[in-house]
């Protein structure tokens, strides 16, 4: 999806400033997409295991953890609490 | 133009874009400089269909106010075991779910998750359901104003940690595709920032994962 955008972005003439910055909260899959030595275990079933590793070889993407207390695509995956909601909704909306 | 006799009308800023209503939004930036950036909202719509679902609803409805979320936090849609609904009443559900899912359309994407979940149960739709579907419309009166703002500032990157490492022995042929016939690129850069997050799983009854992505360009959320 990133690499979509990308394209089309480039296709319009606008230029990009280095690579997407990617925030995911699984500490496992940061790892995986970070470190090139680290490897599959188990519990971790990635389809697109080697797809993103290639793409952050490439630098198409960067990838960083952000705890899901402040990760804003929380919004996207549960029910939140109150609180957390707000705070969520307000960093898109106001 | 004006030698040949015609003049150029000036129609205004747009009020309107795609059937959401846009409107430029003043921010105060951290320096104490305000910044206008347009935003899409869909306060007018909102205005026209909260009405038709209090009339349908009565008293009751329209009487709740200051819910702290748009469904009950915990919820469980898929373990709700509550009588499902008759004819009438499923008929009634899905149109509620096809007011909500034009209300994210025109910007409100606040409540995309807690719309696109409801709709799953639109064949079969439990008392449960309903209630926290119009439980969505209580928490949108209270929101109603709430704008999707295209903020075309950069965040700051550099406060995160990014870590950088050799990949060549992996994959040593690793390129991103460039378009050949790519036009010169002109004006400032952009940035783009994704976030994503999975909740595996997440379905008590299917297992089924939700992954959550949220593409911003700058700072305007775009996908």
């Amino acid at each position: 999806m990133v690499e979509a955008l990308r394209y089309k972005l480039r296709m319009f003439g606008v230029p990009l400033d280095g690579p997407a910055n990617a925030f995911c909260d699984n500490q496992r899959v940061v790892l995986n997409s970070t470190l090139p030595s680290s490897t599959l275990k188990k519990k971790q079933n990635s389809v697109n295991y080697h797809k993103v590793r290639s793409c952050v070889a490439a630098g198409t993407i960067r990838v960083t953890k952000e705890p899901g207390e402040t990760n804003t695509s929380d919004l996207l995956t549960k029910f939140l609490v109150a609180h957390k909601e707000s705070q969520l909704s307000k960093q898109v909306m106001h | 133009m004006s030698d040949l006799g015609y003049q150029c009308k000036d129609v205004g800023k747009p009020t309107r874009y795609l059937g959401a209503e846009i409107a430029e939004h003043e921010i105060r930036g951290a320096d104490g400089t305000d910044h206008k950036f347009w935003s899409m909202f869909a306060e007018q719509y909102l205005k026209l269909a909260i009405p038709t679902v209090e009339d349908q609803q009565g008293d009751s409805f329209g009487k709740c106010r200051g819910v702290k979320t748009p469904v009950e936090s915990g919820y469980r849609p898929e373990l709700d075991e509550t009588d499902t609904l008759d004819d009438y009443k499923a008929n009634y559900y899905q149109s509620l779910i096809g007011i909500l899912q034009w209300v994210v359309e025109l910007g409100r994407i606040e409540i995309a998750f807690e719309v696109s979940t409801m709709a799953q149960f639109n064949c079969n739709p439990r008392t449960g359901h309903l209630r926290n579907t119009l439980r969505i419309f209580i928490w949108l009166k209270g929101h109603i104003k709430s704008k999707l703002v295209m903020d075309c500032r950069k965040r700051d990157m550099d406060q995160f940690d990014f870590p950088e490492y050799n990949w060549t022995c992996y994959y040593p042929c690793a390129a991103e595709v460039i378009p050949d016939d790519m036009p010169c690129p002109l004006g400032e850069s952009v940035q783009n920032t994704v976030f994503a997050n999975a909740s595996f799983a997440a379905n008590m009854v299917t297992r089924k994962s939700v992954t959550g992505i949220l593409t911003f360009v700058n700072g305007s959320p775009i996908m």
